[in-house]
């Protein structure tokens, strides 16, 4: 990978205003396990309720779908992608460290939220590994929610848009209660991940798949949506 | 690889090649080559010289017709890029990067040798010396101008697609800039530079291409496109006292005018030799005891000339 043009993606994507407001987001997590603690309610149980309903579903994606969508969109509509794309570069050598740079800023505004939640988890069922279980979900629910958001930018004029659509309507409300729908939310195999760090973890919205074939789902849907956006940038036109 | 003559050195054809964007047609058919030295492309806005240069510059892909960079497709062959400078017209910048950083960056992502150096001679050469460890971001147009050139020059190119480079320039930097580009030129490099500005092209390539609605209307010498656009025929109000009527009639005996109409005492004049109405009128008026108040041309904006030249092409079965 081009490390010059992953330190200038990260620069981008993370050192702005922008950042510190996305950053908020992963505190309301920690918030509500903070209220959990102080009501003596924090446990394993708390914590996989905390996991399934607010930061996989909602917290996570509207990151991923927020940095995801501005690491190669914005370049395109800024116009700075056109200096990339003077060079002799593989098209894939610029979409790669845009999109490893979108999928580490959003785990690293997640990480404080989660560290948060996971040192206010106490309990018997609670251990390293569900917590080592809940990272390795936000690491690969980012890659593949970063590279899925960053293809769509460069298909679709309202790649943040689009993404909503599909975060709220389809994994928030389609493939709640229809089965089939699960096997396409990223979403549920970043759950199917969590679960299998926390036996107690009952979630019904999880596919019927192992923790670690669906991290290696994500990271193949992360793969295969960063190599699509590396051929787009090659067929385009650049504005 | 294209075939060249005993001799040429093409750098750039374009063969035959038209865009359109649904209904619209930005090129159409245009075709040209490009030898070493300064080559201006010249046009009024939205005539297509931004559709060519990003054509040349392998942004997009014609809808008929090839466009050969240094017998390259750019579009397939990226490692062409190590040879090709561009400035095209988009204002961004990334505002967190210093004048520096940028440049020596874009050196290092073409792979040349020492690119500190690359990058400190090329902000040199656009004179922004001063402002290198400043953040583009606050950079004015003018400097973040000399930012895009300095990023297209610091690999040493042999072909520079320019496009309105001197936009945004004030009078002393246009110098500089134009001077920079003759250099370019002479130093055996491809320039190609976009203008809707004649007299800017003129100062800086010996040879020119006009475009107009997307169509080739005229190539070759900047002086003999200038001389074409010079002698076209003009139309001229001319507010004359007096003996008005009578001056009319002798333009048009002497065969200084081609038509004479008068338009609220003013007498509108077509004619094909400025040069011959500029000596003889006022003597002519003097002769005829009429006055002559002001003068001024009609239609002689670049859409004008551009219409002119284009209606010159399609005379000579375009």
């Amino acid at each position: 990978m081009n490390r010059t043009l992953f330190r200038l993606a990260m620069r981008r994507l993370l050192l702005r205003r922008r950042s510190v407001l996305l950053a908020l987001a992963p505190m309301l997590a920690a918030l509500v396990a903070v209220v959990q603690a102080a009501g003596g309610t924090a446990d394993a149980q708390a914590f996989s309720g905390l996991m399934e309903q607010l930061f996989l579903p909602t917290i996570l994606p509207f990151l991923a779908l927020v940095i995801g969508s501005s690491a190669i969109g914005e370049e395109r509509d800024d116009g700075t992608i056109l200096y990339l794309a003077s060079t002799p570069l593989p098209r894939l050598a610029i979409a790669l460290p845009a999109i490893v740079a979108a999928a580490v800023t959003t785990v690293v505004l997640c990480l404080p939220g989660l560290a948060i939640v996971i040192a206010l988890s106490p309990g018997d069922d609670f251990s390293v590994s569900a917590a080592a279980w809940a990272i390795a979900a936000v690491v690969v629910g980012a890659c593949a929610y970063a590279a899925a958001f960053g293809a769509l930018s460069l298909r679709v004029k309202r790649p943040v848009v689009i993404g909503l659509i599909y975060v709220l309507f389809w994994e928030g409300s389609i493939a709640t209660f229809a089965p089939s729908a699960r096997w396409l939310s990223l979403g549920a195999y970043a759950r199917a991940v969590v679960a299998g760090g926390l036996p107690s973890f009952t979630d019904y919205n999880v596919p019927a798949i192992g923790a670690l074939a669906a991290a290696a789902l994500l990271a193949g849907v992360a793969a295969l949506a960063t190599w699509w956006c590396g051929r787009r940038l090659a067929r385009v036109e650049l504005p | 690889m294209v075939a060249l003559p005993e001799g040429r050195r093409l750098t750039l054809t374009f063969q035959g090649v038209s865009k359109w964007y649904g209904d619209t047609v930005a090129l159409a058919e245009v075709s040209f080559e490009l030898e070493p030295g300064v080559t201006g492309l010249l046009g009024h806005n939205g005539a297509g010289k931004s559709t060519a240069l990003a054509l040349c510059a392998g942004f997009a892909d014609p809808s008929t017709g090839t466009v050969r960079v240094l017998g390259h497709d750019p579009r397939r062959e990226p490692e062409v890029y190590r040879r090709i400078g561009i400035v095209h017209d988009r204002d961004g910048l990334w505002p967190f990067l210093t004048a520096r950083e940028l440049v020596e960056m874009m050196a290092g992502l073409r792979d040349v040798p020492d690119p500190p150096r690359a990058a400190a001679e090329a902000i040199a050469w656009v004179g922004l010396e001063d402002a290198a460890e400043r953040r583009v971001g606050g950079f004015s147009k003018g400097m973040r101008q000399r930012v895009k050139l300095a990023q297209a020059l610091v690999h040493s190119p042999e072909l520079l697609l320019l496009d309105e480079p001197l936009n945004g320039l004030d009078p002393v930097q246009r110098r500089h800039v134009v001077e920079l580009i003759r250099r370019l030129g002479a130093e055996g490099r491809t320039v190609l530079v976009s203008s809707h500005v004649l007299h800017e092209v003129e100062r800086m390539a010996p040879r020119v291409v006009v475009l107009v609605n997307g169509r080739l209307v005229a190539e070759g010498e900047t002086g003999a496109i200038r001389d074409l656009i010079r002698d076209r025929p003009r139309t001229l109000r001319i507010a004359a006292g007096g003996a008005a009527q009578a001056l009319a009639r002798e333009l048009v005996g002497e065969g200084l005018a081609s038509g004479v109409r008068i338009d609220n005492g003013a007498l509108v004049v077509e004619t094909g030799d400025m040069d011959a109405l500029g000596r003889r009128l006022m003597p002519l008026a003097r002769d005829l005891s009429a006055t002559v108040d002001r003068v001024e041309p009609l239609g002689d904006d670049l859409e004008s000339v551009y219409t002119y030249l284009t209606d010159h092409a399609r005379g000579r079965g375009r």
